[in-house]
């Protein structure tokens, strides 16, 4: 397969024309036209390590501290999903685990994948790669769920003395990382899985 | 298939949009939920959800949850609604509407209206044992939004542009 680089071409990121190798904009569209480079990869490695950096904290700090008159009692987001189990919630349980663990985890894995698969010139199948790539963009922000969740409950549960809801630090770690590794995921420049494909 | 032309898709797709704007109006304005338990009761709206996150002291937080909410959904709104009259218009596609047809694709991402939603339902789930809830005219509308605005934003072939802009050329 020839590519547009080989050619002298570079192709637009938002529209998909060709432009010429030195032009600084698209010209259909105007946006910014860069042929890739491996500087792609190290965007993604800084966003991604802040990313796990931020995730860290994130599940070990409580999320949200309900206050009764029996004291205050703060909440991690696993421990959100153990108190749903214990009352019986299994599908909204079902829903944090995944939009909390189980999404930002496999974003860290398949991002760290994709990198290393282009690094590395892997010879596993692009198209895979790719859609494995749009998987991980399109799942990306529905982890920020439990950010919302803490943010309703809080703004709801202000019942004076019986019971007050607010927000904890590890709400703000987590929103932290979300957001690092939706950047992280923009950043990879799935070109280049089909120019070492190519190779 | 790479792209296929859909009939009638743009003028579906600007009425859609415009009732995004309504409905995103009174998402805003009207009360969201309101909770009652052992005598006392509360009331919230969208807005009352990021300022409590300001108040218990995390401002950079409720920023960012105004923009992914409110600002950026709007943003979204306004964008696909140029670019839809855009399309509907005859004539040569001006660089402004071409740009918004960028911005429009960068910002779909980070607007999370829909996600907020799915948030609150959780929400819900997990007090409704504890309190009676109700759900207010803006929780509807937001649902509502939802829909119009996923429909209305993909209903439209957003693409013509760049097909125009380069015959044009």
């Amino acid at each position: 397969m020839t590519s547009a680089r080989a050619l002298g071409l570079i192709q637009c990121r938002s529209c998909g024309s060709l432009a010429h190798e030195g032009d600084t904009r698209c010209p259909v569209c105007g946006d910014k036209v860069q042929s890739y480079s491996t500087m792609s990869l190290q965007r993604v490695w800084a966003f991604w390590t802040a990313g796990i950096a931020a995730y860290i904290p994130g599940n070990m700090l409580p999320i949200m501290i309900t206050s009764t008159p029996q004291g205050d009692a703060p909440s991690t987001i696993i421990g959100g999903v153990a108190i749903l189990m214990h009352h019986g919630s299994y599908l909204i349980a079902a829903v944090i685990f995944f939009a909390s663990i189980v999404v930002p985890v496999s974003k860290f894995l398949v991002l760290a994948w994709l990198t290393l698969s282009i690094q590395l010139r892997s010879n596993q199948s692009a198209h895979t790669r790719q859609q494995a790539h749009e998987m991980i963009e399109l799942i990306g922000s529905w982890s920020m769920v439990d950010v919302f969740v803490v943010a309703a409950l809080a703004a709801l549960i202000q019942l004076g003395a019986i019971m007050r809801v607010a927000p904890g630090p590890g709400v703000e770690f987590f929103a932290l990382s979300v957001l690092l590794t939706m950047l992280a995921a923009r950043s990879l420049d799935t070109r280049l899985i089909w120019a070492t494909a190519n190779d | 298939m790479l792209f296929a032309n859909k009939a009638q898709s743009v003028e579906q797709a600007i009425a859609l949009l415009m009732a995004s704007f309504v409905l995103f109006a009174l998402a805003v304005t009207y009360p969201f939920l309101s909770l009652n338990a052992s005598g006392l009761s509360n009331q919230i709206s969208v807005v009352d959800a990021t300022r409590v996150l300001w108040e218990s002291g995390y401002p950079l937080l409720a920023i960012t949850c105004s923009l992914l909410i409110l600002l950026f959904p709007l943003i979204q709104i306004a964008l696909a609604f140029a670019v839809g009259l855009g399309i509907l218009a005859t004539g040569p596609v001006s660089q402004v509407q071409l740009r918004m047809n960028v911005w429009l694709r960068k910002v779909t991402p980070w607007a999370m209206a829909d996600i907020f939603l799915l948030g609150v339902v959780v929400s819900l789930v997990k007090i409704g044992a504890l309190a009676e809830i109700h759900v207010g005219i803006a929780f509807w509308s937001l649902a509502a939004l939802i829909v119009t605005l996923a429909i209305g934003a993909n209903a439209m072939c957003a693409d013509t542009i760049w097909a125009r802009a380069r015959e044009a050329l």
